[in-house]
C-alpha cells in the first residue's frame, strides 16, 4: 500500500523528483541534501526569492529555490587545503593579502541577505514563574510548562539562576523553574565513512516522516545502518509503502558514492542504493549541558556525547536521556566529513591534532568544526571521537545558547 | 632580564614572549588553559585609529601599523588583517557636536578620521538605510582582524622560536629576594626562576596581582556577543552606535554578523555567561538601526569581559611596589588593538633599553596616591572627559 500523501515542501519534492541536493555546502560548494527533515541540522537551506528558508520547512507552492552550481569548481580547489589553509606563506605582499580577502569573503557557499524588509514589530518580554518546565514532548505532567517545538514554541537557553529563556506564544519568556525535565530527543548520528554528506543520507524519522508523505515513490531502495530496532522500523517502513530494502546492518559500509547524490553504497558488494537511513541517535544534549549537566562520550561501541550526571533539579527523558548508540565502534575514515555546516572531514581534525591543536576548544577554533547553524549536535561526538583515536580524552567545547538558531526578528524584544 | 615569565597566553602574553625571543630572553609562558583562552578568544578583533583622546589615539595609530608588520613577525604567518572603515553613527546633533573639536586632533595622529553627515553615514553602511535617521557620524580607518588567526600565528611563531609553555597550570605565589620577585611558583609545585614575571591575564588580571599581594584599580567588566549564520558580503566596516544606546555591529570575513547592545547597568566582576534580555535587547536595538538583518538567524551567543581600568586606559609596564613584577592587561576593551605594540615596548623595557615615552600613560603605579578610583559600568565611554 502505497502513500496517497503528495509531496509538499521542498525537501519532500525534491526528494521525490529523486534529486535531493537541493542544497550546496558552505566552504566546498558540495550538494546537500535534508538530513533531519526537522530543521535543525541546517543541511538543507537554501535560497529563494524570499530569502533563506529550510528546504524541509517550507512548501513548495510558490517557492524557487535558486542554487549556484558554478561554485563547484572552486570547491574542488578548496578540497585540497586544509581549513588553515591562508596560514602560512599565502601571498606573500599585504596587497596580494588584501586583495586575497577580498576574494574570500566572496567565495563561500553562504546565501546572501534578503534585499526588502518587513518592519518587525518587536516582542514583549516577560519573566514567569513555573514549578516544572517540560522541553520537548514528554508525556504530559500536571501543571507543567511546556516548551515544544511542534507547537512552535522555541527553547533558546538555559541560562545562570535556573532561567529557561524561550520564544513562547509570541512573547520572550524568561521561564524560572523549579525543575527542568528535557525530552527533546535526538539527532543524528552520520556513519563515519567516505560520502556520508552525499544527498540521500537522511535519519530514520526523517526517512518515515518522507515516506509517509509520498515524497519515496514506491521501489525506492532503503538502506539502514543502525540497532537492531532501527533495522526493524524500516522493514516496517519499506513494507508499508513499497519500498525495496535492499541493505541493512548494525556495522556501517565501507563508503557511499554517487554523483551529485547517494547512488551506491559499498560493503562487501556493491549495491545501487536511493536513500541511506541513519537509525543512530546523538541525544539532544545542549540544553542540559548549558544547565550544567556533565556530558561524556560513551566507551562502549561508536562513541556518542551522553549525560552522565545532572544537577538534582534537571531529569533527562526519552532520546535526550540515551546512553550508548547500541552499534559497534567504527574506525572514521579521513574522507569522512565530520561536520557538515563547516566541511570539516576526518582528515582535517586528524591533522589539526597532529599540528598541536589537540583540544577540543582549539579544534572549534582552528577548523570550524561545531560552529556552524548547527552548533554541533550533528558532530561533536564525531570531533572527539577523532581526538578520542590521538589519544586526548576531552570533555565537549563549552556550551551556549541559542539551542537552536533564531532569527533576530524572532528574538527582538523590549528586554 | 634574561628569563622572563609571562603568566596569560592571549594575545598580550603570545607577543610579548615572541618580542622577548627577539631580544634573547628566555621566555616561559604560563596557561591555565589553552591558548587565547579568554578574551582573546572571545572578542570580534575590531581595530580603530581614531579614539576620544589624544594618547590613546596617537597609541592606536601606531598600534595599528605595528599590526601591518604580524605577518612577517610571525615568519609569514597569516593573522587574516582586513582593512576597512570604522563608523560612529551619531543619532544625536549634540553627540556630533562635541565631536567635531576632536578632528584636529586626529588629524595631527594620521588617525585618518572624519566627521560626516547622516548621507555618507548610510553610503558607508547600507544596511542603515530604512531604519532610524542617523545626525551624522565619524568615519575613520580600522582593520578587523580575525583573533583566532591572530592567536596561532603568534603561538606558533613562539613556539618556533624557544618559547617553552607550561598548559594546565596556574600561577601560584611568587617567591622574593628582599622585596624583588626571584622565582614563580606554580600550582602543580613547579618552581621557575625569573627574573620578571608578567601579568598578562586580561580579566583574571586583578584576581592575579591581589594573590601576588598587589593591589590594582582593573575590574573585568562582562560584555556580551551574538552571532548569525554567514550571508555573502552585504557591509565591510566596523559600526558603532552610542547614546542613548551603546552598540556595535560588523559582518565577518567568513560572512557572520556579530554584533552586541550593551546593558547600560551591567554589574562589575567577573561573569562569562550568557543573558537573555542581551538577545533580545541586540536584536531589537540593531533592527532599528538595520531592519534589512531581521531573517539573519543568531547561532550562538557567548560573553567576555573587559578588564576595565578607572581612566580606560591599560597597565604597561613595572609595579613599584614590587619589582620585577610587570603589568601587561587593564586594555578596557582594545587588548586586540593595543596588545602587539604594547609587548614589543615593554619587551623593549624588560630587555634593558629603557622605557618608551608612549608607555608614560599606562604606567601601573599612577593611580597611588590619589583618590580611590574604581572602573564603572555603564556608557563604555563615559570614562572619558571631552
Amino acid at each position: 500500500m502505497s502513500s496517497v500523501h503528495q509531496p509538499q515542501t521542498l525537501a519532500e519534492e525534491a526528494l521525490a523528483a529523486g534529486r535531493p541536493g537541493v542544497a550546496t555546502s558552505f566552504r566546498f560548494h558540495r550538494p546537500r541534501g535534508p538530513i533531519c527533515g526537522r530543521g535543525h541540522c541546517f543541511a538543507c537551506e537554501v535560497e529563494t526569492s524570499a530569502g533563506r528558508v529550510l528546504a524541509c520547512q517550507t512548501l513548495a507552492t510558490g517557492t524557487q529555490p535558486r542554487r549556484r552550481r558554478l561554485r563547484r569548481p572552486l570547491g574542488r580547489i578548496a578540497e585540497r587545503w586544509p581549513p588553515w589553509f591562508y596560514e602560512r606563506r599565502f601571498l606573500r605582499t599585504e596587497a596580494m593579502r588584501r586583495a586575497s580577502l577580498g576574494v574570500l569573503r566572496r567565495a563561500s557557499g553562504a546565501g546572501r541577505l534578503a534585499t526588502g524588509f518587513t518592519p518587525v514589530a518587536p516582542r514583549a518580554f516577560a519573566e514567569v514563574e513555573a514549578e516544572t518546565v517540560v522541553v520537548g514532548a514528554a508525556a504530559p505532567e500536571e501543571d507543567a510548562l511546556v516548551v515544544d517545538l511542534a507547537a512552535g514554541n522555541l527553547a533558546l537557553g538555559v541560562y545562570p539562576g535556573r532561567v529557561l529563556g524561550a520564544l513562547h506564544e509570541g512573547r520572550l519568556l524568561a521561564i524560572r523553574f523549579e525543575r527542568l525535565v528535557i525530552a527533546a530527543g535526538a539527532y543524528e548520528r552520520l556513519p563515519p565513512i567516505a560520502g556520508n554528506d552525499l544527498p540521500g543520507v537522511v535519519g530514520l524519522a526523517a526517512a518515515a516522516r518522507y515516506a509517509a508523505a509520498g515524497a519515496l515513490p514506491p521501489g525506492t531502495r532503503i538502506a539502514v545502518w543502525g540497532p537492531r530496532r532501527a533495522i526493524a522500523a524500516c522493514e516496517e517502513l519499506a513494507a508499508r509503502h513499497d519500498l525495496s530494502l535492499v541493505w541493512s546492518d548494525t556495522r556501517p559500509p565501507h563508503a557511499l558514492s554517487g554523483r551529485g547524490r547517494l547512488e551506491r553504497l559499498h560493503a562487501d558488494v556493491e549495491i545501487r542504493c536511493d536513500l541511506f537511513v541513519t537509525g543512530v541517535s546523538q541525544p539532544a544534549i545542549e540544553l542540559a549541558m548549558q544547565a550544567g549537566a556533565q556530558v561524556s562520550l560513551t566507551d562502549d561501541g561508536l562513541p556518542i556525547l551522553a549525560v552522565t550526571a545532572t544537577p538534582d533539579w534537571l531529569s533527562m527523558r526519552g532520546g535526550a536521556a540515551a546512553r550508548s548508540s547500541e552499534v559497534p565502534a567504527v574506525a572514521a575514515h579521513d574522507d569522512a566529513f565530520a561536520c557538515l555546516c563547516e566541511d570539516v572531514r576526518v582528515r582535517d581534525l586528524r591533522m589539526c591534532v597532529a599540528g598541536g591543536f589537540d583540544q577540543p576548544e582549539l579544534v572549534k577554533r582552528r577548523t570550524g568544526a561545531m560552529t556552524g547553524p548547527c552548533q554541533g549536535k550533528l558532530c561533536a561526538a564525531a570531533v572527539l571521537t577523532v581526538l578520542r583515536e590521538a589519544g586526548v580524552e576531552a570533555a565537549p567545547t563549552t556550551a551556549r545558547p541559542l539551542a537552536r538558531p533564531a532569527t533576530l526578528g524572532e528574538l527582538a524584544a523590549h528586554a | 632580564m634574561r628569563r622572563v615569565v609571562v603568566v596569560g597566553a592571549g594575545i598580550a602574553g603570545l607577543a610579548l614572549a615572541l618580542e622577548l625571543r627577539r631580544f634573547g630572553c628566555f621566555v616561559t609562558v604560563v596557561e591555565r588553559r589553552y591558548p587565547g583562552a579568554g578574551n582573546s578568544t572571545r572578542n570580534v578583533g575590531r581595530l580603530r585609529r581614531m579614539q576620544l583622546t589624544s594618547d590613546l589615539t596617537a597609541f592606536s595609530c601606531r598600534a595599528s601599523d605595528k599590526w601591518r608588520t604580524v605577518h612577517e613577525l610571525t615568519q609569514g604567518r597569516n593573522p587574516l588583517l582586513y582593512r576597512t572603515r570604522y563608523v560612529w553613527v551619531l543619532y544625536d546633533d549634540a553627540e556630533r557636536d562635541a565631536l567635531e573639536p576632536l578632528q584636529a586632533m586626529w588629524d595631527e595622529h594620521g588617525a585618518q578620521a572624519r566627521l560626516v553627515d547622516a548621507r555618507d553615514v548610510v553610503r558607508a553602511v547600507p544596511v542603515l538605510s530604512g531604519g532610524e535617521q542617523p545626525a551624522g557620524g565619524v568615519i575613520g580607518a580600522a582593520a578587523i582582524v580575525h583573533h583566532d588567526a591572530a592567536v596561532y600565528a603568534y603561538y606558533q611563531a613562539a613556539r618556533d622560536a624557544g618559547v617553552s609553555f607550561h598548559f594546565g597550570t596556574d600561577a601560584a605565589d611568587l617567591r622574593l629576594d628582599g622585596d624583588r620577585v626571584s622565582a614563580i611558583l606554580l600550582d602543580d609545585r613547579t618552581t621557575i626562576v625569573a627574573d620578571a614575571v608578567v601579568n598578562a591575564c586580561g580579566g583574571h588580571s586583578h584576581e592575579l596581582a591581589a594573590r601576588f599581594g598587589v593591589e590594582t584599580p582593573n575590574v573585568p567588566i562582562r560584555r556580551e556577543v551574538l552571532v548569525t549564520e554567514p550571508s555573502q558580503p552585504f557591509m565591510t566596516p566596523a559600526v558603532t552606535f552610542y547614546r542613548p544606546q551603546e552598540g556595535w555591529f560588523n559582518q565577518t570575513l567568513r560572512g557572520e554578523l556579530v554584533a552586541g547592545v550593551v546593558d547600560p547597568d551591567e554589574v562589575p566582576g567577573m561573569n562569562e555567561r550568557s543573558s537573555l534580555r542581551f538577545l533580545g535587547r541586540t536584536a531589537r536595538v540593531l533592527l532599528e538601526k538595520a531592519p534589512r538583518l531581521a531573517q539573519l538567524r543568531v547561532v550562538r551567543q557567548w560573553a567576555g569581559v573587559y578588564d576595565t581600568t578607572p581612566d580606560k586606559r591599560p597597565l604597561v609596564g613595572e609595579h613599584p611596589e614590587r619589582p620585577g613584577f610587570y603589568a601587561l592587561n587593564g586594555w578596557s576593551g582594545r587588548g586586540m588593538l593595543l596588545a602587539p605594540l604594547a609587548a614589543e615596548l615593554l619587551a623593549r623595557e624588560l630587555a634593558g633599553q629603557g622605557r618608551d615615552p608612549a608607555l608614560e600613560p599606562f604606567a601601573p603605579g599612577r593611580f597611588a596616591g590619589g583618590s580611590p578610583a574604581t572602573a564603572v559600568s555603564g556608557d563604555y565611554y563615559s570614562g572619558y572627559a571631552h
